[in-house]
């Protein structure tokens, strides 16, 4: 037939030949330029805070006694007469006589250079290796706090970095488990149908029917005070995935009901597939790219929830910090007014939410290549 | 061709259930197939057709066992003797559906989209473990050249390819296998009109190459009239009548082959008939009106179709007719209204003299 | 099959001329109708048939300016509307969404789509849609507008219009909703009604009920009815006139009888040997190939590729109509060059 005769000929004249799905979908996504950028932004916070204690000048939890509620420090290139390489001022002191607060100002005689893969206090990373080098820091004596101190003198740029450290990896990890348990959930309850379904959808009405955040308030709080923090930690990301599988169920059982009754499903079947076959090698691939777009927009909701238990009192403990954890110290309205550089970790959690949910928005674009 | 039988379908009944409230009762039946029996012939054609929800579809999957069977057998031959083939277990029916194969309608959802043509026409053969990858490649290929496709197109994805094309595809994979039987459902109703006939004519020509066996389901009459030797005509799940394709269209037993004979539209504008056309629509299958289904529609409907279920009968030559009247009932065939066929059949007259006024109507 | 006079001015109720409607997608633009002419008379039933992608639906929807934008517009061409007063409205230069065009669409120009369940919104009844398109264009009250619609549901030939006014369009079947559409599109007496693949997704025995009716109607409105269908039988029996589209372009157009009886063009003769017909044994002799995609149309005639007469203008140039009495093909076999031109 010449339509076949023609057709390769038609086909290396076309524009895309031999592109297989995720192909289409990494083109159509790249075409959402706010998208990417939300998907590289991520990438690199989730590297920086992977490694937070490498990235933090100092320990999260090092006081440095003389410097309370500093505000932050301006990394500067101009000392006024010339450009020089990036440098910070120290602070002096000085005491308000109206208010009786301690103000600091920058003391323009102490001018400390910004040095990278400086030694400082020791730590290991990722509890693998153990070293002193940071990525950044200043020469004794001076200090260097990027987003001022808190109460108790400690940096805030170190406790935001290992704040998110704990958010953004539990909100991570529990979407993973609640992906895992709504993907098989959602399969099985799709595929059987029958008693299954009907089992799967109840559990998950009833569960969906309980007030959300007094459950989470009270599932924390039954985790043993005498708990280590790392044992709270996976415990608040159980809880979290917990309640959070059922939306992911929910999808996967919609998407699994379509694509049974697909007609290359039946093709395989008719050839003598088994149901496994079918379940993993045409439908859960086909449902991946749906369950990437709704696991993408589920980590922003987790992130928030782990931020409103800790901010409550009922998440993570101390030593360990988190971003909720570290907004309980911006609770009160002195606070707001005279150290407004407290809210950085609402600011990383904006921002982490919204790229998350730019990328998702791409993504979910992409996820049906046919449709223009 | 022989006239072997190879595929024997007994009183074969799909009941759906309809099911309410949270609990899933089942509150109802949906009679999608009721008892139904033909047989298909090696080398054979038999057409299914009907209006949708007819239950041709359901038909067509349940031989396949896509959809499992509430009551009646399905009757395969394997080794020279036919075997009921409801009973088998997934091994016993692994061989059984590398002789029973099926095409499908839409030529979209009918492959995966993430496979490669080499990997959709080779997944039958991967499944049931046929040969090395070297020769399944080599198998691949044979049959992309079979189908009239360029073998050199197999490492591309199925979103690459026009519907006339995918459907060659769905062809190939169906004869992965060296099936003896193929379910084609609707297997051109989804392509353009001339791409259509193309996949028509692939497919009588492979009948004859490879002596398969159709049940050819279709709504089209013409499609159906074109490639069948037999046809059976479906209305709400029950079988009205069965005979070969000329003696069907040329003079129908059943009032429904009548109606549905009159209503195709004729391609020819001077085409003069009469049309008595069918009112109201189908009744639902859950709820089938009392005696003969068809009662409501038909024009030669009498007291005792309310009351009495016409059996699908055995009457002159090699036909059944399922109606009360058979034998009394005049009925009109097919006719295309006294036009003479089309020129477009004929060998193609000299398109440059500008002038010519061949073919005008008479 | 009427044997209306020919091109006479007063005749003509719809005409268009070099209308071209492109789209702008990511695989770049898409010449869905690139320069077509045709005049729909008045009282008659116009065909346009093609294949997919031809531009048939593509031509209805900027007849009624329901083209999405901003991806697609009409480029260039006029469609000309021959109005009541005598004096034509020009259809492309008026705003999609303005008060003319919005009177036009239901008052003068009707449309029915494939679809019927689509169509029709879902959460009202169909007494509540056609009630709406009424009031909405006539100054009639509220009450008077519902037994007109009752009426209308009477006429369509629905069984119990007093009841039936208020069912949802899921309680009924895909022929009595493509009734109701029927209906709603005749609420206001259109001149024109545009009718794309009306009976597509019907059976055949609703579809035959279907395009009795409208034939019924058509005779009772005094209207002109745009059949846009794929299904060449379907022409055959309803058309007084058709007009074939490949690719976006007529490629041909005459009386029903000629196209089917002398097509000329080779994509006509192709399209209707490729058509199975009862009673005739022959074997199909189908269009080779498939429809390029519009990304790789040829630069030439559009159906060359394709064509078992091709010859080497007709991978150069694209050709012109050759009209032979009111009949007319785009085709380089009827220049009066042909003979000499070297047939491939």
């Amino acid at each position: 037939m010449s339509e076949a005769a023609r057709t390769p000929a038609k086909l290396a004249a076309g524009k895309q030949q031999g592109l297989s799905q995720w192909d289409l979908m990494y083109i159509k996504f790249r075409r959402h330029r706010l998208a990417m950028f939300s998907g590289v932004f991520l990438i690199l916070v989730y590297i920086v805070i992977l490694f937070a204690e490498f990235f933090s000048p100092y320990p999260t939890n090092e006081k440095f006694g003389k410097f309370v509620h500093t505000p932050p420090m301006p990394i500067l290139f101009w000392d006024g007469s010339t450009l020089s390489r990036p440098f910070v001022y120290g602070y002096k002191q000085e005491l308000d006589i109206e208010t009786f607060q301690r103000t600091y100002v920058a003391d323009t005689t102490q001018k400390y250079y910004l040095k990278f893969f400086t030694q400082g206090s020791e730590y290991s990373l990722l509890g693998l290796v153990t070293t002193d080098i940071h990525f950044f820091g200043v020469d004794e004596p001076g200090l260097i706090f990027l987003f001022g101190t808190d109460r108790f003198g400690q940096d805030v740029f170190s406790r935001v970095l290992t704040g998110a450290q704990v958010t953004l990896t539990a909100g991570m990890l529990s979407v993973a488990i609640s992906v895992v348990l709504g993907a098989v959930l959602g399969t099985l309850s799709g595929y059987y149908g029958g008693v299954v379904d009907l089992i799967v959808q109840r559990v998950i009405e009833f569960l969906s029917s309980i007030p959300r955040i007094p459950l989470w308030m009270t599932l924390a709080a039954v985790m043993p005070t005498d708990w280590s923090s790392v044992r709270i930690y996976f415990g608040i990301i159980t809880i979290l995935a917990f309640l959070g599988w059922m939306g992911m169920a929910r999808e996967v059982r919609g998407k699994v009901l379509i694509l049974r009754s697909m007609d290359y499903v039946m093709a395989a079947k008719a050839g003598g597939a088994s149901s496994a076959y079918n379940i993993f090698k045409h439908m859960l691939p086909n449902a991946l790219s749906h369950i990437i777009v709704v696991a993408t927009l589920a980590v922003p909701v987790m992130i928030i929830v782990e931020t409103s238990l800790s901010f409550l009192g009922f998440g993570i403990q101390p030593p360990m910090t988190s971003l909720g954890a570290l907004l309980r110290e911006a609770q009160n309205v002195q606070s707001v007014v005279n150290f407004p550089w407290l809210f950085s970790p609402a600011i990383v959690i904006i921002v982490t939410t919204l790229a998350f949910n730019f990328l998702g928005d791409g993504l979910r674009d992409a996820a049906d290549p046919y449709s223009q | 061709m022989s006239n072997e039988t190879v595929l024997q379908v007994k009183e074969l009944k799909k009941y759906f259930p309809i099911r309410k409230g949270i609990f899933k009762r089942t509150v109802g039946w949906i009679r999608a197939v009721d008892d139904v029996s033909f047989s298909v012939s090696q080398g054979q054609t038999l057409g299914l057709v009907g209006e949708s929800g007819c239950g041709k579809t359901t038909t067509g999957r349940c031989i396949l066992r896509l959809y499992e069977p509430t009551a009646g057998s399905i009757l395969y031959r394997l080794d020279d003797q036919l075997e009921n083939i409801v009973e088998f277990n997934h091994a016993e029916m692994k061989r059984v559906r590398q002789k029973l194969q099926i095409i499908f309608q839409d030529p979209f959802s009918s492959l995966d989209p993430r496979m490669t043509v080499h990997d959709i026409i080779a997944e039958p053969l991967r499944i049931n473990r046929i040969g090395t990858r070297a020769q399944q490649s080599d198998r691949v290929e044979e049959l992309l050249d079979l189908v009239g496709l360029n073998a050199a197109q197999m490492n591309r994805y199925p979103h690459e390819f026009s519907g006339g094309q995918r459907q060659r595809i769905g062809i190939a994979r169906a004869l992965a296998l060296n099936p003896e039987v193929i379910v084609c459902d609707e297997p051109v109703s989804a392509l353009d009109v001339s791409v259509q006939a193309q996949v028509l004519n692939l497919l009588m020509d492979l009948q004859e190459r490879l002596n398969l066996a159709y049940l050819f389901i279709a709504h089209d009459l013409s499609v159906v009239e074109y490639i069948s030797e037999r046809v059976i005509v479906m209305y709400l799940g029950k079988i009205v009548e069965i005979a070969d394709a000329t003696d069907l269209y040329e003079s129908p037993r059943h009032p429904y082959t009548e109606a549905l004979l009159g209503a195709i539209p004729i391609p020819d504008p001077l085409a003069k008939r009469t049309r008595k056309p069918l009112t109201g629509t189908v009744p639902s299958a859950a709820n089938p009106p009392s005696g003969c289904n068809f009662r409501t529609r038909c024009a030669y409907a009498q007291d005792v179709c309310a009351h009495e279920e016409p059996p699908l009968m055995h009457i002159a030559g090699d036909r059944s007719v399922a109606c009360h009247f058979a034998d009394e009932l005049e009925l009109t065939g097919f006719s295309r209204g006294g036009a003479s066929r089309l020129p477009v059949h004929s060998a193609l007259p000299d398109l440059t003299g500008a002038s010519s006024t061949e073919g005008s109507p008479g | 099959m009427s044997t209306r006079p020919t091109t006479e001015q007063h005749d003509t109720l719809l005409r268009v001329r070099g209308l071209k409607t492109h789209f702008r997608t990511e695989q770049g633009m898409i010449r869905a109708v690139d320069g077509i002419d045709f005049e729909i008379r008045r009282g008659e039933t116009f065909g346009i048939v093609g294949e997919s992608g031809c531009g048939k639906s593509v031509t209805a929807y900027s007849i009624m300016q329901l083209i999405e934008r901003p991806q697609g517009d009409i480029v260039s061409g006029s469609i000309e509307y021959m109005g009541e007063g005598g004096r034509p409205i020009e259809i492309a230069a008026l705003d999609p969404n303005g008060p003319d065009m919005r009177n036009l669409r239901g008052n003068e120009i009707g449309m029915i789509f494939q679809e019927p369940m689509t169509s029709l919104n879902p959460i009202y009844t169909i007494g509540n849609q056609i009630v709406e398109a009424i009031v909405l264009h006539q100054r009639v009250s509220k009450v008077e507008a519902r037994k007109r619609a009752i009426e209308l549901l009477d006429r369509v030939g629905l069984s119990d219009p007093q009841n039936q006014i208020d069912d949802y369009p899921h309680q009924l079947s895909g022929g009595m909703r493509q009734r109701v559409m029927i209906a709603m599109a005749l609420s206001c007496n259109p001149r024109l009604l545009i009718a794309d693949e009306p009976t597509t997704a019907l059976d055949v025995t609703v579809e035959a009920q279907i395009l009795d009716l409208m034939r019924d109607l058509q005779q009772e409105y005094d209207m002109s009815i745009m059949l846009i269908t794929h299904n060449l039988g379907v022409v055959a029996e309803n058309c007084d006139r058709v007009m074939v589209m490949y690719l976006g372009k007529v490629i041909e157009e005459g009386s029903a009888v000629d196209i089917f009886y002398n097509p000329r063009h080779p994509y006509t003769r192709g399209l209707l040997a490729s058509i199975p017909q009862i009673g005739l044994s022959s074997r199909l002799m189908p269009i080779d190939g498939a429809v390029p995609m519009m990304q790789d149309i040829p630069q030439g005639c559009y159906f060359a590729p394709r064509c078992p007469h091709v010859m080497a203008i007709c991978e150069d140039e694209p050709p012109m109509f050759f009209p032979t009495n009111a009949q007319r093909a785009k085709c380089w076999l009827y220049s009066a060059e042909a003979p000499q031109q070297h047939v491939k």
